[in-house]
């Protein structure tokens, strides 16, 4: 460890390098890095030794540091780009090392990691960013902008001076970066159509400002980080205890949950689709929660204002009726909209409303007949039982009939480390008829319609012991999804994006149409390009005649699936347990038996120990 | 030749495609996306397609990390614009089974098919095939469709005209296998495939093809509905007593232009000489040749046949001209272009045979609320015995009707709500390119709103009793000319989604442009604009007098006298 003793920061010699991580395996070294950059990342008090802490090996998880100058465009028609295009072009000719990035592509939150930072974009029709400038120049204005206090900018707007809203856009992000607390380091050029002598003059004033102090920024950034020695504070949390501590600093849980904020909702599938499938994003901030790829994610449900009502009307009961629920006194509306199951009804509710209703012979039969039970059972909600089983009853006998409501369980489709201090879900919205009315899953719908942005949810995390990513980041995986079922996916390949993970990924996902149900489309093409992907195959069932589900793709692919099976790829399954799963394994039997050319028996031991050595691993539902 | 260091991306493009391939073949079957790969989308244009976005979601869905809902506008070549019942019936299957349920007829009498997802194309293109149809050269920088009057009227030189109309498409059809490689399996029905074993070569284009598109249309005088003079080549029919001798020649026109640029600009085409019937085809393919040879190939916006000539000067490109065909252009003959505009209504040519030319609004055949104008068509082509021509004001004729036919359709027609005879002049003399939502370039909507400023401009017409003057009236989503917009006696050019630039002063018969009467109109601007014009037209104007020369004559707008001086 001696060799980067010289980069260490002042005030954080070896010793207490080796103090703080005395003891911790690998694993738990990678997490801490992530975690460390993080918060060094939101602490404006420490946010300049970011990019140090990236240069250290204990940080190995964290991105690269910055480069010294970030050319930045949001082009609609190309010209932005060419006009970035010049400006690097001048800083290469002055020997300036540049980078330029399209925003398009740009993670927001890489932002913060920026220094130097030229900013060039044009306006569309009535003062709107260009559409690739849109997520950058929405976060950008939005609340969750981070202070950018070490930043130094400046923009260059192109427009049209026809338009009313000339340079708009370019002039919100140089507004907005000062406001941020950045350094401008020259006043914004508005470009009129003919913008490239414009944007070459501007090129040369603003490379010329920024030649002075370039070169520090490319010098050891040892200099910088010793300007801002790590808060002990940050260190202590860390030293101070084992890994309880650092993952269970606040416990949450269904007595305890955390009232997260949504920060974004967002419909993933296209206008015409049969499916309903949202993307949303909470807010952890002030929580301390972490979590891992793989995690899942519990959700605390309300009923629906409208099954609430109809369960009131079929038992005829008053909405402010007194009901105590274990020590807790409340009204009947609160206890049927926050703590009793409404949605579902299962065997043990209706036993103990069959007990309340004895001159109910039907209830008995249905009881008696375990065999046809579920299959009276699915669909029926508490208002269908109130409704075909007239009983009079008072609110507390209905309360300690129904069950309590229960959370459920949704894997997360984020990695910290790419959206720190957040968690995502990808949640389908449960929607069908039933005994002649619209029945909506209890929980799926609470997000689908009740939850908007800045409301809460409680929430907590639900750890899931073996649906991990690999130990060892130079292994390859495989991962087969269906419909929603590729949410932990997403947080899978952003993780080993952000740790810069070596091993193969490779995703199969599966759902009804390409047009409207490719889940994530746009990020997975970003990771592709990117090489943070390596291999995508799509089955859309409905787009042809014959109906194409991923265990087809896995067949067509037989031989590089065993190829990398045999090579120590770790294969994943998430979604629909009764049909998709199956029909994954049997065709996995198939390609195993088939590539080893050692038949049936040979393929099912294969299988067993993939299963054994915690290759194989399932996340259904 | 041009350094290769400063050619434009396309020309690279097209130098490594081996004639028009590319990676098209990939391209096609990529199931992650509905887009080609980037470099493929120049070589598809070829092949007689665009790709497109629907640009009504594209905000939407990238905000559903979804990408643009990608589709392929699909253009089909019609020479001449005639087409058999069958062709006809077979768009009409095609545009619902793999299209958005609609037809555009084009500006340049061609079919457009919308909305056809990458892993349809094969199957579409494979559908005209099967009609004795194709795509080839629809798009791209080769001979577009050639443009001719479908006027069944003049019959027999029309059919004279039609004939060497169809020979000129011939002779400029690029000659790649690339075609037939890609989409057809190897296979075609058309006559015109390559033959087995030849390696591919284009005499005529090269490697890379021509700088930019080249047009051409014919027009047989008085009618000039073909607007021979927005075309990089337009060639005038002269006849004798029903016998086609030639052509006079006119080069170099073309609308495009780009805002904020003067030194880009619309042009007429301008007349060089006449030149007898026969050598007419081989007076096509040299001055194709000389747009091959000194078209600008560094900067497409300057690439045009207008460019080329402006640069070099007219008499040098006429000896030019001379010296590749062996021979001098004889003098120019006289004629007279009387409308630009299509004839509605039934009518009977000298050989008795009976015509019915539609009115479709926008060229958009489609099905709408009482006014289900394809499934009518539909039902006519079942037994129709004549053709169908595509006006070059996307307009429809159905030309030769049997006698016996007459009352038939006109039950059909009206049994499915579609009128005969439209509301005003304005509106049947409409042209409108296709614009948002699918068209890449458009600022502002053409098609999808010109029929709502129409109901806007109708009653005031009324009040000043012009409702039945013919008034042309273009629209386009932008400045690049599709619906030949300067050549509207009020041409609208869009700048921004509800804004638009007014031009005014075009002739009524398409040889002179208009010109810029104010910038950056909303619809109500427009209407305000337009209201005391009208008043004035309505009350000052000479006997016979078009409101394009009004306009001039009462000093609104000076006259175009060249694309030099459009901006001026």
């Amino acid at each position: 460890m001696s060799s980067f003793s010289s980069t260490l920061p002042i005030g954080f010699d070896e010793a207490t390098l080796q103090q703080l991580t005395a003891g911790l395996s690998d694993r738990q070294l990678l997490w801490l890095s992530g975690y460390l950059y993080g918060r060094a990342g939101t602490d404006p008090a420490t946010a300049a030794s970011a990019p140090a802490a990236g240069a250290a090996p204990v940080t190995a998880a964290a991105p690269v540091a910055a480069p010294s100058l970030t050319i930045l465009y949001g082009s609609q028609t190309g010209n932005s780009k060419k006009a970035a295009g010049l400006v690097a072009e001048a800083a290469r000719q002055r020997g300036l090392p540049a980078t330029v990035r399209d925003m398009n592509d740009y993670p927001p939150k890489d932002l913060k990691t920026e220094r130097h930072l030229l900013v060039v974009v044009s306006t569309q029709g009535e003062g709107d960013p260009p559409i690739a400038a849109e997520e950058l120049h929405q976060f950008l204005l939005s609340n969750r902008a981070p202070k950018l206090p070490e930043l130094r900018f400046a923009v260059l707007a192109l427009g049209d001076k026809s338009y009313l809203q000339f340079c708009q856009t370019g002039f919100e992000f140089d507004q907005r970066l000062a406001e941020l607390g950045a350094t401008r380091l020259l006043e914004r050029v508005d470009c009129d159509v003919e913008f490239e002598a414009e944007a070459r003059r501007w090129a040369g004033q603003v490379l010329g400002l920024l030649a002075e102090s370039l070169p520090q920024v490319a010098a050891p950034v040892a200099a910088s980080a010793a300007a801002a020695p790590v808060k002990p504070v940050a260190v202590s949390v860390v030293v101070g205890g084992a890994e309880v501590e650092l993952e269970e600093r606040v416990e949450y849980h269904s007595r305890n949950p955390f009232e997260a904020e949504l920060l974004e909702k967002i419909q993933l599938n296209g206008r015409g689709s049969t499916k309903e499938t949202y993307h949303l994003e909470f807010s952890l901030a002030d929580s301390g929660i972490q979590y891992e790829a793989g995690d899942a994610l519990m959700v605390q449900p309300r009923n629906r204002p409208g099954l609430v009502q109809e369960v009131l009307d079929a038992a005829r009961l008053e909405a402010t009726a007194p009901v105590r629920l274990e020590t807790t006194e409340l009204d009947l509306t609160t206890a049927l909209t926050e703590r009793l199951e409404l949605s579902v009804v299962t065997r043990d509710v209706l036993e103990r409303y069959a007990a309340l209703a004895p001159h109910y012979p039907k209830l008995r039969e249905i009881l008696a007949d375990k065999a046809a039970l579920p299959t009276y059972l699915y669909g029926r909600d508490v208002a269908d039982l109130l409704q075909e089983f007239p009983v009079e009853l008072s609110g507390q006998q209905l309360a300690a009939v129904l069950r309590p409501l229960p959370a459920r369980a949704y894997s997360i489709a984020s990695s910290l480390l790419a959206h720190p201090e957040e968690v995502h879900l990808t949640v389908g919205a449960v929607r069908y008829q039933s005994n002649g009315r619209a029945k909506h899953g209890a929980c799926s719908s609470f997000q689908a319609d009740q939850l908007h942005l800045g409301d809460t949810a409680r929430v907590w995390v639900d750890r899931n012991e073996y649906f991990k990513l690999p130990q060892d980041p130079g292994t390859d995986i495989i991962m087969v999804g269906a419909g929603t079922g590729v949410a932990p996916f997403r947080a899978f390949v952003e993780e080993r994006a952000e740790t810069g993970a070596t091993g193969q990924n490779w995703l199969v996902f599966g759902n009804p149409h390409f047009t409207t149900d490719f889940l994530y489309q746009t990020e997975w093409l970003q990771h592709l390009k990117r090489g943070t992907l390596h291999q995508l195959d799509v089955a859309f069932s409905r787009d042809q005649q014959e109906k194409i589900y991923i265990q087809h793709r896995l067949l067509q692919q037989s031989r590089r699936l065993y190829d990398q099976l045999e090579n120590g790829a770790t294969f994943y399954v998430c979604g629909d347990k009764t049909r998709m799963a199956a029909d994954v394994q049997r065709a996995l039997l198939t390609v195993i038996s088939q590539e080893s050319g050692q038949g049936e028996t040979y393929a099912a031991d294969y299988l067993k120990q993939l299963r054994k050595s915690r290759r194989y691993l399932e996340d259904v539902y | 030749m041009a350094d290769i260091q400063k050619l434009s991306e396309v020309e690279h493009v097209k130098q490594a495609s081996n004639y028009l391939r590319g990676t098209l073949a990939e391209s096609l079957v990529n199931p992650i996306t509905g887009a080609l790969y980037p470099d493929d989308t120049h070589l598809i244009k070829f092949h007689g397609s665009y790709q497109q976005t629907d640009r009504d979601l594209d905000s939407e869905r990238k905000r559903q990390k979804l990408e643009p809902l990608y589709s392929l506008m699909i253009r089909v070549r019609v020479p001449g614009g005639v087409a058999s019942a069958a062709q006809w019936t077979r768009m009409d299957e095609l545009a619902d089974q793999y299209g958005n349920g609609t037809l555009k007829l084009t500006t340049r009498q061609a079919f457009q098919l919308h909305g056809v997802l990458k892993r349809n194309l094969k199957k579409t293109i494979q559908g005209f095939n099967e009609a004795l149809l194709d795509s080839i050269a629809g798009c791209g920088d080769v001979n577009r469709n050639v443009m001719f009057n479908p006027n069944p009227h003049q019959s027999r030189v029309h059919e004279q005209v039609y004939e060497v109309s169809r020979q000129i498409s011939a002779h400029l059809t690029p000659r790649t296998s690339a075609y037939w490689e890609l989409w057809l399996d190897g296979e075609s029905k058309y006559s015109s495939a390559p033959n087995e074993g030849e390696e591919d070569a284009e005499p005529i284009y090269g490697k890379t093809y021509l700088p930019r598109k080249f047009k051409i249309a014919l027009a047989v005088p008085p009618h000039n509905d073909t607007d021979i003079f927005a075309n990089d080549l337009g060639l005038i029919a002269i006849e004798e007593n029903g016998r086609l001798l030639g052509f006079n020649v006119a080069v170099g026109g073309g609308m495009g232009m780009t805002f904020g640029m003067p030194e880009t600009y619309p042009r007429l085409a301008s007349l060089i000489g006449f030149v007898p019937a026969e050598k007419v085809v081989d007076v096509c393919e040299k001055v194709v040749t000389i747009q091959r040879d000194w078209g600008n190939r560094e900067n497409r916006k300057f690439s045009r046949l207008k460019y080329t000539l402006d640069r070099v000067g007219l008499d040098v490109f006429k000896a030019e001209l001379d010296r590749r065909l062996g021979f001098a252009l004889e003098p120019v003959r006289a004629y007279e272009f009387k409308s630009s505009g299509d004839a509605f209504g039934w009518s009977q040519g000298p050989d008795g045979a009976h015509h019915l030319t539609l009115f479709v609004e926008g060229g958009r055949v489609a099905d709408r609320p009482g006014h289900q104008l394809k499934t009518a068509l539909r039902e006519i082509a079942a037994f129709h015995r004549g053709d169908f021509r595509l006006t070059g004001n996307q307009n429809l004729i159905l030309a030769n009707v049997a006698p016996t036919d007459r009352l038939t359709i006109e039950a059909i027609l009206a049994k499915y709500g579609v009128a005969v005879a439209t509301s005003s002049g304005l509106r049947r003399g409409a042209l409108a390119c296709v614009a948002l939502n699918t068209c890449s370039l458009a600022f502002a909507e053409a098609e999808r709103y010109i029929p709502q400023l129409i109901d806007r401009l109708e009653p005031i017409l009324a009040a000043h009793h012009l409702t039945h003057d013919d008034i042309l009236i273009r629209m386009t989503g932008c400045p690049n000319g599709c619906a030949r917009p300067y050549l509207g006696e009020i041409g609208l050019v869009g700048r921004a989604v509800g804004r638009y630039n007014l031009y005014l002063g075009a002739a009524f018969n398409g040889e002179r442009m208009n010109k810029l009467y104010k910038e950056m109109l909303d619809e109500d601007g427009i209407v305000a604009e337009l209201t005391p014009l009208f008043a004035d037209y309505a009350q000052h104007r000479q006997p016979q007098e078009r409101f394009g020369d009004f306009m001039i004559r009462q000093g609104y707008v000076q006259a175009t006298t060249s694309g030099l001086t459009f901006h001026e």
